[in-house]
């Protein structure tokens, strides 16, 4: 199996340069990632779960270390390359799911691409393509404001699958919706994953949510704590999670 | 904490918003006052009691109060509105829509009182030292500085009433509003673009056309280019027009282009425009508005400056007289004697005879002695060029005033012109303006009178020699040089003059003539292009505050889009289209305004030969202003574009 993403002794610091009390958001982090991992990152609020993961995606640096995505070490990226690498390389899907409100549900999905200056037929046969496997191509011509939430994060999913990208990168993609629509999304993206052997690395909060990785990396205080891998049975990895949250401290979340 | 407290806290978190809405207020009492107090400055008003000036005055207050209406209406909702967060969290948590309003008064007392006195301070400030610098440049001899309290009473009452109803409005809106209104972002309106919006748009095109066709239909017309009803018409007409193009056209172009590849290429800035225009489209058309009144503004009074040289060798000659019974009575061998001495390149002496007789109508203002000039079809085509027929027994009447109307002789009606001991009757063929042998200024009336040949050839034979008049043309080489003999010929002229009746045939000359329209237009020049300047300006401050207005807006939109990977190219290439467009499709719009305004002006002053002049200096007053917005445009793009990508990267 081959590597997508290498992360090597990260480090954040925040508040060095304006003096006074630095926190230490990410302590010394190395974890690698495979195609096709679909890996969660659990831990208590504060733990440092979305710094890593702006790190990772290149919005945020590290104070110390390095992160390589398919075998480039994105750190030593300027802006603008790393916009580029962004939107040819990454997908991404956010807590507050991201859409533009001026585009129609087609034309969001189709944005990476638009960005990126692909010609129309390609676009127009991706997004049917991937509107089709998750069941919005009725929508399509909708804009996000008159969609319910969950089919927006359906939208966003769509989006992040768009330019086929190396690696995903999901910011508690439930965090804003009901249990329904959590597991409406979550299922697209269980299928992304399987269907399309897309590799996925997702924060959440949300042990129902987690229940669809393969994997789960637990964090606390900024560094690894501990890694649990699924049987393959989601009742059974869910109730392991649940006992490991007790173990570290983070929220409670029933079925 | 009491709620009191929360209300101050929140005070000092809402800074920016205050200060933007306060800023504005003030700035526009500033310009509002320094208007006013102008209007109201008792020399200014005994210096412009002529009517078209006394109009455009009027008129441009009535423009600048709409603005402050419009504009301070927009603030007042721009801050509402970028609170509706924050209401709507009070809501949720209980707050009584009362205490909501409450609020929101005392908060729009607090700020309509300190602009009010803010903004009419540094007006009274400002406007002293405007006044006396503007003074001082121009050289206005007859104006001076002075306060009245006019001013302050108008500028006070206005913005109360602006004020007062900008709450009265936002208060029945709270009054309606609902929670779940409030916590959607300002942008969720809807984008949709509807079906009749390709309608909509069409039909602003082509009532725009329209309007301009109309417009020279009219202007064209004598007796249409006064008529107020038909100017509101045309007015009512090209705004309505303007404003569908730009509520509606870009819908209407989205529709034509989408799924285009261009539409792709370009989606963000198109889409981003588009939604831009849906949500300014008052802003877009009060700056169109103003833009099109800065640029007639201006552009008026510099072309009549400029053309003063050319109004006045509108004159018939370089110096012309009238001699009749009794007076001007210079032999004419004695006239051609004192020219030849003057020094300057005298060139020729025209003398044409005429009937100088009385008639039977009152005629108007102009008509002191109510007589006419007449002369005969064939040398009036002769001297002019025209190519007029006139029957038996018909007059025509050719007006030299320049105001429109027909000056008390109507056509159709029955004329009689008399010496004292016979009268002759003839119907008014019809009444125009035109074209006529002398200036006007050299004879006391507003019209001259054509007959035909043999009428002409009867009534000379059988009247008073007296009745007969000559008309003295005089030509130089070169017009410039001729102040000193037109002072000598008037010297002569008076001292054959016995009974006064000298004073009303005045002697007429292109450097008299010159030298007084440069006089009289440069209170005007100077008013209007105060006027304009200050109309310049406030479009400024609309854009400006516009601009801070949606800084907020425009981060939240482009960190969506910075997550997914754009570049600071790329946000600044899809800033600089929006504000490019924000910036010139309405001073776009707006010389459509200034060249429409100019065309109609220059056909009321019934002057097509002056039009290509000011249409000229019309484009230049539009290139100059075209140069300022770049700058302008070049400025706002730079701090615009680097607040945005400060703020987007550091929030990461
Ligand atoms: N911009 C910042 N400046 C300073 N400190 C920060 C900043 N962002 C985060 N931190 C601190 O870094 C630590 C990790 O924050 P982070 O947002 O990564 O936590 P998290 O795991 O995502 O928490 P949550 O689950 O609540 O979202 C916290 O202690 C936080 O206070
Ligand atoms: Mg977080």
């Amino acid at each position: 199996m081959s590597i997508v993403l290498e992360v090597k002794e990260v480090k954040k610091i925040y508040g060095v340069q304006n003096g006074g009390n630095s926190t230490v958001a990410l302590d010394s982090i190395s974890f690698i990632v495979e195609k096709g991992d679909f890996i969660g990152i659990m831990g208590p609020s504060g733990s440092g779960k979305t710094t890593l993961l702006n790190i990772l995606s290149g919005i945020g640096k590290p104070s110390y270390g390095e992160v390589f995505i398919g075998g480039k070490n994105i750190t030593s990226l300027d802006k603008n390359e790393m916009s580029l690498f962004r939107r040819q390389h990454l997908g991404f899907v956010f807590q507050e799911f991201n859409l533009m409100d001026s585009l129609t549900l087609k034309e969001n999905i189709m944005l990476p691409m638009i960005l990126d200056k692909k010609d129309k037929e390609q676009m127009e046969a991706k997004s049917e393509e991937i509107m089709k496997l998750f069941g919005i191509n009725e929508i399509a011509g909708k804009y996000p404001y008159n969609i319910s939430g969950g089919q927006q994060q359906r939208v966003a999913v769509s989006r992040a699958l768009v330019n086929d990208p190396d690696i995903i990168f999901a910011d508690e993609p439930t965090g804003n919706l009901d249990s329904k629509s959590s597991s409406a999304v979550m299922k697209c993206i269980a299928r992304m994953n399987q269907e399309r052997e897309s590799t996925i690395l997702m924060v959440t909060h949300d042990a129902f949510a987690a229940s669809f990785c393969k994997k789960i990396i637990f964090i606390k205080d900024g560094a690894i704590c501990m890694e649990i891998v699924s049987s393959g049975v989601r009742k059974a990895f869910f109730d392991q999670i649940l006992d490991c949250l007790a173990i570290i401290g983070g929220e409670r979340n029933d079925l | 904490m009491t709620f009191r407290d929360v209300t101050i806290k929140n005070f000092k978190r809402n800074v920016r918003n205050f200060s933007s809405y306060f800023m504005c207020s003030a700035f526009a009492i500033t310009i509002f006052f320094l208007y006013a107090s102008l209007l109201f400055n008792n020399s200014v008003r005994e210096g412009t009691a002529e009517d078209v000036i006394r109009i455009v005055l009027i008129l441009s207050l009535v423009a600048l109060t709409l603005f402050s209406v419009f504009f301070i209406n927009y603030a007042h909702s721009s801050f509402i509105k970028s609170r509706s967060k924050e209401f709507a969290i009070f809501m949720s948590l209980g707050m009584h829509k009362n205490d909501l309003q409450k609020l929101i008064l005392l908060e729009n007392l607090i700020i309509s009182v300190s602009s009010l006195v803010a903004g009419i301070i540094t007006g009274a400030v400002f406007s002293r030292l405007f006044q006396n610098i503007a003074i001082d440049l121009l050289d206005l001899k007859e104006v001076s500085y002075s306060f009245s309290a006019a001013s302050f009473v108008v500028t006070a009452v206005v913005f109360t009433v602006i004020f007062a109803a900008s709450q009265l409005i936002s208060s029945v809106k709270v009054g309606k509003l609902d929670i779940a209104d409030l916590m959607k972002d300002s942008r969720t309106q809807d984008n949709h673009a509807k079906k009749n919006d390709t309608i909509l748009g069409l039909a602003g095109v082509g009532l725009v056309v329209a309007s301009i066709l109309f417009l020279v239909l009219i202007s064209n017309h004598e007796s249409l280019n006064t008529n107020p009803f038909m100017i509101i018409s045309y007015i009512l007409m090209s705004f309505t027009g303007i404003y569908m193009i730009i509520a509606h056209l870009g819908n209407t172009l989205i529709r034509f282009l989408k799924n285009k590849k261009f539409y792709y290429r370009h989606i963000l800035s198109i889409t981003e425009i588009n939604h831009k225009f849906n949500q300014n489209k008052r802003v877009m058309f009060i700056l169109s508005i103003l833009s099109g009144v800065t640029i007639f503004l201006v552009a008026s009074p510099f072309s009549l400056l400029q053309l003063s040289e050319s109004i006045a060798e509108r004159n018939k000659y370089d110096i012309e007289y009238i001699s009749v019974t009794g007076v001007h009575t210079l032999g004419s061998g004695q006239l051609e004697q004192m020219m030849k001495q003057s020094g300057e390149p005298f060139k020729s002496i025209t003398e044409t005879s005429f009937l100088n007789l009385k008639m039977n109508l009152e005629g108007d203002k102009y008509d002191v002695l109510k007589s006419k000039p007449i002369i005969s079809q064939d040398r009036y085509n002769l001297l002019t060029g025209e190519k007029v027929t006139v029957g038996a027994g018909e007059a025509l009447n050719i007006i030299t005033a320049w105001e429109p109307g027909s000056h008390g002789i109507d056509p159709g009606a029955a004329i009689a012109f008399t010496d004292g001991t016979q009268t002759f009757d003839f119907k008014v063929k019809s009444s125009y303006h035109g074209n006529w042998f002398a200036t006007a200024s050299s004879y006391p009336t507003s019209s001259g009178i054509v007959i035909s040949n043999e009428d002409y050839k009867d009534m000379a034979a059988k009247i008073d020699g007296g009745a007969i008049g000559t008309h003295y043309g005089i030509n130089f080489t070169d017009w410039k040089g001729t102040e000193g003999i037109v002072q000598r010929l008037k010297d002569a002229l008076k001292a054959t003059d016995k009974d006064g009746s000298g004073q009303w045939f005045a002697v007429s000359s292109k450097i008299d003539a010159y030298k007084e329209l440069k006089n009289n237009y440069s209170l005007f020049v100077f008013i209007t292009s105060l006027v304009g300047v200050l109309f310049f300006v406030a479009g400024g401050m609309v854009l400006y505050f516009k601009q801070y207005t949606e800084i907020g807006n425009a981060i939240v939109f482009f960190r969506k889009l910075y997550k997914i990977g754009i570049s600071d190219r790329e946000i600044r290439t899809v800033v600089s289209a929006e504000l490019l467009i924000t910036f010139f499709v309405p001073l776009l719009l707006g010389s459509l305004f200034g060249y429409s305004f100019i065309y109609l002006v220059t056909h009321v002053m019934s002057g097509s030969d002056i039009l290509g002049e000011f249409m000229k200096n019309t484009t230049i007053v539009i290139a100059i202003y075209f140069l300022f917005q770049l700058s302008f445009y070049i400025i706002t793009k730079r701090k615009y574009v680097q607040e945005v990508v400060r703020k987007l990267t550091s929030a990461s």
